[in-house]
């Protein structure tokens, strides 16, 4: 083990200067797109940093190649280690795998970068890593094995030319018929999603294990030649006019498909294909039977309905919508703002689910965009009362447990913010699901207080979607619910409530669970949070910390939510707040024996 | 000197191209022996020397090194080699210890003192970086490490070209040293006064093929009759006439 290690060490001395230019610039335009991701607050993106990276690493991987390995062979440079006492097939062989060494150095680099920014930021769990950092390991190889044939054919066209489409390939991913899958392979964001994953897991596997071959056979023919290099370039100019061949004719089918996109792609459905009662509402990146399509058909028509209602109730600027079906999806997601989609809403979700569940997620649609909405501490005070009122009414109760009111009734802080309206001080002190009740009780009767103008205002504000990450739901019934103006009278049930509220006795205030919080920097300007519970009681289980931030347009992004039980007494969130960055947390858990969720104020934190 | 053949070798061939390369060597050297290998430019010297350093892997003939017979030189027959090719190259970035520190590992009679030995008889810096060394310093060096490594036979492929007179001399002073420890040399030259002064066995080369080899005694008396001798077995070999 120790003469492959000196000629690792010789050849490493002897690339040296090329060796870190190239690991540098793999790494340097990668982490500064994840820099400026990070910066930019808008979410990570993770597969936009390793396609970059993966397109760096080719091409870089390409000019490092002929730089290195294809000058070693021609400039006699490996003279030097033929004079010492290794057999020359070990000696071959050692060479090549220490230029592999060389080259993939950066690749374990990367793939240690990026699956601590990952961790940190909670991108992917373990498993996720695991098959991310053997695809990606795969990907390499299957890269270094087309490189390494570029450089040792030592044709500067061929490199030039090989080079080109590499990058072609990179840029040009456009999802366009089941033939691209053969190639999605190179794109992160197309091979981690879709449905042929494994098929091209296997291609890549395949093509890796002739990028191990080739060394093997490189280092046989030098071994048995007296001129390496031109023994090399008859062995793979061969090979790599059959690879350019591949290339071409990919990167023609690209350059094709990119050119017929505006008649390949399916933009959803819009305004003016619902007035003209097409049928079809969606798309999808994966093309589908018309047997599948036939099947969801139903479904994606109530959803063009809804979005009809949308726009004739609400006159919601919503142009159309863009559902794309993915299999993976467990629950419908933003695609994208509508302002990329020219104005329309972009979901990706499990059609299959949405098939068999659809009144459930229908019922439930504004219910959620209200709860979100009035989860955001922002929000007027007087305003949260009315939003979870009303959402508790179209509810019908049947979402929260039955409670027991005496508790709170008997609450003499919660009484006192009853009478100075403090809502939002209520809404912390209960938890929500007491707190919704209480909405929901001075809500049904009387509707006079939201009035169809507030309800349109508020549904916009509810789907302006930009910059969010939250559960997206439709809904249609709201719509067909209010469709005249909306009532609602606080003051008469109030003072109901109030009524109610002092006939019943007092008892002793239990303490409400509380946390502390510490901070310990792991890294330059990048801490990790660690909570310690106080005031825990056997009657406080699930306990969730909830960690924010807040948007530029002033919503919460709701980022982290750690469950722990109450016997730890410890949590650390596996979330890392960074330096200068402002935060959020909460604390919530479940009361027994109600299941009532409470939530904890928020607590303001700037490392 | 004793008559024990420490390297024999028998119609070895290298064709680059059908007509170019080594056609047919045939060489047979004595332990102790200083042998001067002879040839115009292009003969075929230093490819010969390449595939007897191992460098080069032959494609026909046989190499007999200490009674044992190969098809080429094995990795530890290169373990009792020291050899020097024409134009040394070294990996850029390391400084002349660090070499030797690399290459200790590969030798097992490397010697320290007689590393740095050489590095003071020749005046270089061990801790100078190699690829700063002028050419001839890089003949000086590589021949620092031959000797470091205690082989049992030099190849030294024209190691003179390129060196001042001092480092000449203290390099053929070294090597005579050498000779009397029972050392064997294979001096590659094309110079007949380096070959008359310092060798006592001539081969010559010419077009890829041994002409003829013996004791310098039957090629002459000096350096001059040498030469003439030299030049009549190049010339019958060029007219096609048995030198």
């Amino acid at each position: 083990m120790k003469k492959p290690w000196m000629i690792f060490k010789i050849l490493f001395r002897d690339n040296r200067v090329r060796a870190l230019a190239f690991w540098l610039s793999m790494l340097i335009v990668p982490m500064v797109d994840l820099a400026s991701q990070i910066t930019a607050k808008k979410g990570m993106f993770p597969f936009k940093g390793i396609r970059l990276f993966n397109l760096c690493y080719t091409l870089g991987l390409v000019f490092f190649y002929r730089h290195s390995l294809y000058k070693y062979y021609r400039e006699n440079r490996q003279l030097f280690l033929a004079q010492l006492p290794i057999h020359s097939v070990y000696r071959s062989f050692s060479e090549i795998f220490a230029h592999q060494i060389l080259a993939i150095f950066p690749v374990f680099l990367a793939i240690a970068g990026m699956s601590v920014t990952a961790l940190l930021f909670n991108l992917w769990n373990f498993n996720g890593f695991l098959y991310f950092a053997f695809a990606e390991f795969v990907y390499v190889m299957t890269v270094v094995s087309i490189s390494l044939l570029i450089a040792m054919s030592g044709r500067l066209f061929n490199f030039l030319l090989m080079t080109v489409l590499l990058s072609f390939i990179h840029y040009f991913q456009k999802p366009a018929s089941y033939g691209f899958d053969l190639i999605h392979f190179m794109d992160p964001a197309k091979f981690y999603t879709s449905e042929s994953l494994i098929a091209k897991l296997y291609i890549r596997l395949a093509i890796a294990s002739v990028g191990l071959c080739l060394p093997i056979s490189f280092a046989l023919i030098a071994y048995r030649s007296s001129r390496p290099l031109t023994c090399l370039n008859q062995a793979s100019s061969k090979i790599e006019k059959i690879v350019a061949l591949i290339l071409l004719l990919v990167g023609i089918s690209y350059f094709s498909a990119s050119k017929q996109e505006p008649e390949l792609k399916f933009a959803g459905f819009n305004r003016q294909k619902t007035h003209e009662k097409s049928t079809i509402l969606w798309s999808s990146a994966i093309p589908l039977e018309q047997s599948v399509v036939d099947l969801y058909a139903p479904t994606v028509a109530r959803l063009g309905k809804d979005i009809e209602q949308l726009y004739q109730n609400f006159d919601i600027p919503l142009s159309g919508i863009h559902i794309q079906h993915n299999p993976r999806t467990a629950h419908p997601m933003f695609l994208g703002s509508p302002k990329k989609q020219g104005g329309a809403l972009g979901i990706t979700g499990n059609f299959d689910d949405l098939s068999s569940h659809y009144p459930e997620f229908l019922h439930e649609v504004f219910l959620e965009i209200i709860r979100m909405e009035s989860k955001n501490w922002v929000m007027k005070e007087s305003q949260i009362l009315k939003w979870r009122g009303l959402a508790y009414a179209l509810s019908g109760s049947r979402l929260e447990p039955d409670l027991d009111f005496d508790t709170w009734y008997a609450d003499a802080s919660f009484r006192e913010s009853v009478r100075k309206r403090n809502w939002l001080q209520v809404y912390r002190e209960l938890g929500s699901c007491y707190f919704d009740r209480f909405a929901g009780a001075l809500f049904p009767s009387n509707r006079s207080e939201i009035k169809g103008s507030e309800l349109k205002s508020f549904a916009r504000s509810a789907l302006n979607i930009e910059g969010r990450s939250i559960i997206v739901h439709l809904v249609r019934n709201p719509f067909l619910l209010f469709d005249g103006p909306l009532d609602l009278s606080i003051e008469k049930n109030l003072q109901k409530i109030l009524q109610t509220m002092d006939q019943k006795s007092y008892s002793p205030k239990l303490l409400r669970p509380d946390f502390d919080l510490k901070l310990d920097e792991m890294y330059t300007n990048i801490y990790r949070a660690q909570f310690k519970l106080k005031n825990g009681s056997p009657e406080y289980h699930s306990i969730q910390i909830e960690i924010a931030q807040l948007d530029p347009t002033g919503w919460l992004i709701f980022d982290k939510m750690r469950s722990f039980p109450y016997e730890g007494g410890m949590a650390e969130p596996g979330f890392s707040f960074i330096k200068g960055e402002t935060y959020y947390v909460s604390l919530s858990w479940m009361k027994e024996p109600s299941g009532c969720r409470i939530y904890g104020s928020w607590l303001e934190v700037s490392p | 000197m004793n008559n024990e053949i420490i390297l024999q070798v028998k119609s070895l061939q290298l064709l680059y191209n059908r007509d170019l390369g080594l056609k047919s060597l045939d060489m047979t050297i004595a332990k102790g022996q200083k042998y001067g290998f002879l040839g115009r430019n292009g003969a075929g010297k230093s490819t010969s020397l390449q595939v007897l350093g191992g460098v080069l892997r032959p494609q026909a003939g046989t190499i007999s090194f200490k009674g044992e017979t190969k098809d080429h030189i094995t990795s530890k027959w290169k373990q009792s080699l020291g050899f020097v090719p024409q134009n040394p190259e070294f990996p850029n970035h390391a400084s002349a210890m660090q070499l030797a520190k690399i290459i200790s590992i590969f030798y097992p009679n490397w010697c320290d003192s007689r590393f740095h030995q050489g590095m003071n008889l020749f005046q270089l810096s061990s801790k100078r970086k190699v690829n700063e060394f002028s050419m001839g310093m890089k003949l000086m060096f590589s021949f620092v490490l031959a000797y470091a490594v205690n082989p049992e036979l030099y190849i030294l492929d024209e190691p003179t070209a390129g060196l001042d007179i001092i480092s000449r001399k203290i390099l053929f002073d070294l090597l005579n040293e050498e000779s009397l420890q029972g050392k064997t040399i294979l001096l590659s030259t094309h110079i007949v006064d380096d070959a008359a002064e310092n060798c006592d066995f001539l081969g010559i080369i010419d077009a890829g093929r041994t002409l003829i080899e013996g004791p310098i005694g039957d090629f002459g008396s000096n350096a001059r009759t040498i030469e003439q001798k030299y030049l009549e077995i190049i010339k019958c070999d060029a007219v096609g006439l048995n030198p």
